[in-house]
């Protein structure tokens, strides 16, 4: 298991759930890449929160910021190596479609355990470096 | 009826008068027929095939008839001839001709742009939803909007990835409404409010208004 690997899976997870639910037959790929940038997101955001903690400092995020443009650019950039230079990604798809039944079950809780954690770590971040407004 | 296309090559047959059913040379026999029906389509068979001979020793074998005949010989009665040229009127012709010029330009379109603007749409969706919701938390995190705003922005933007609807009820009611989607939360629980009878209400003890408890009622 490369991190490529893993990354596509993470992906392959997202693409099979809104493929699930889907109202309109389209647009499983963009859902799931928006779902990946903005987990990517909070990892970051969560620790720029840990840095304000620890050198005991509240700094405020702006978007015309280095603190946002190198995140964006770098995450626009692994989005653009991975599904939009080429369609390398379905192949990845098919191949783990034919992976089997436990192996995938067992990729759906580990998918699902890294979404919790990332989305927990974001919130707890919140909480120990609250905004003005408050953090809730 | 000048337009239609009518191909007569093939129709050569003959009436069944007791059960008025028609049986034509090269249709598909069926298999549960009567010995009174394979008569009469061998029959058929048997008199196109005399017909046939009969019309190519009188006129000649011309060039419709000879493009389906793999040699010389009778001709085979499973085969239907193509069907005849037939000349067209002006307004069918200027219709096929506008049809073909639109089908030609939409597939030189096909190759030139359209792929690119759906490869843009396809990488600017995803960039957009990402800033809507960096913008979000910037403005969370430098206390324009506060942290309710942001969760309930944020979770519902989430389902609105499964479930389109629901986010984009609440992004025209917070967007359009004035005030946001929290002031029209408010006016509808002062709307409701009003609308029920109050007389018989119990507000505890009697200095206490009651009303007052609503958040955001005297504002």
């Amino acid at each position: 298991m490369t991190i490529t690997k893993i990354y596509y899976y993470l992906f392959y997870k997202f693409y099979k759930l809104f493929k699930a639910i889907r109202l309109i037959d389209s647009f499983y790929d963009s859902k799931a890449i928006i779902v990946l940038m903005i987990l990517e997101f909070m990892i970051i955001l969560s620790l720029y929160n840990y840095w304000d903690v620890l050198r005991d400092q509240s700094s405020v995020f702006e978007i015309n910021s280095i603190k946002f443009l190198v995140p964006f650019i770098l995450i626009v950039f692994i989005k653009w190596l991975a599904f939009w230079r080429n369609d390398n990604w379905k192949n990845y798809i098919n191949k783990f479609d034919e992976q089997s039944r436990e192996t995938n079950i067992t990729g759906t809780w580990v998918v699902i355990g890294m979404t919790l954690l990332i989305v927990a770590d974001f919130i707890f971040s919140s909480y120990l470096n609250p905004p003005i407004g408050g953090w809730r | 009826m000048d337009d239609d296309v009518i191909n007569d090559g093939s129709f050569w047959g003959t009436p069944d008068k007791n059960t008025s059913s028609f049986t034509r040379v090269g249709d598909i026999v069926e298999t549960k027929s009567t010995k009174a029906q394979q008569a009469i389509h061998q029959a058929a068979l048997d008199g196109q095939r005399d017909a046939q001979a009969l019309k190519d020793k009188i006129f000649g074998e011309d060039g419709t008839s000879t493009e389906t005949n793999d040699g010389p010989g009778p001709k085979d009665p499973l085969k239907t001839d193509p069907p005849k040229k037939v000349k067209h009127s002006k307004w069918y012709e200027i219709a096929n001709k506008i049809n073909t010029v639109a089908g030609t330009a939409s597939w030189g379109l096909s190759f030139s742009k359209i792929t690119n603007i759906a490869k843009i749409g396809k990488i600017g969706g995803p960039i957009t939803y990402f800033i809507g919701v960096v913008f979000d938390y910037s403005a969370y995190n430098t206390g324009k909007i506060n942290g309710h705003k942001f969760w309930t922005n944020t979770v519902i933007g989430g389902v609105g990835l499964g479930v389109a609807p629901i986010s984009i009820g609440y992004s025209i009611l917070d967007n359009f409404y004035p005030g946001g989607a929290a002031q029209a939360k408010l006016d509808y629980a002062r709307w409701y409010y009003n609308l029920i009878d109050h007389s018989n209400d119990y507000h505890g003890m009697p200095d206490n208004p009651g009303i007052e408890d609503i958040p955001g009622w005297n504002r």
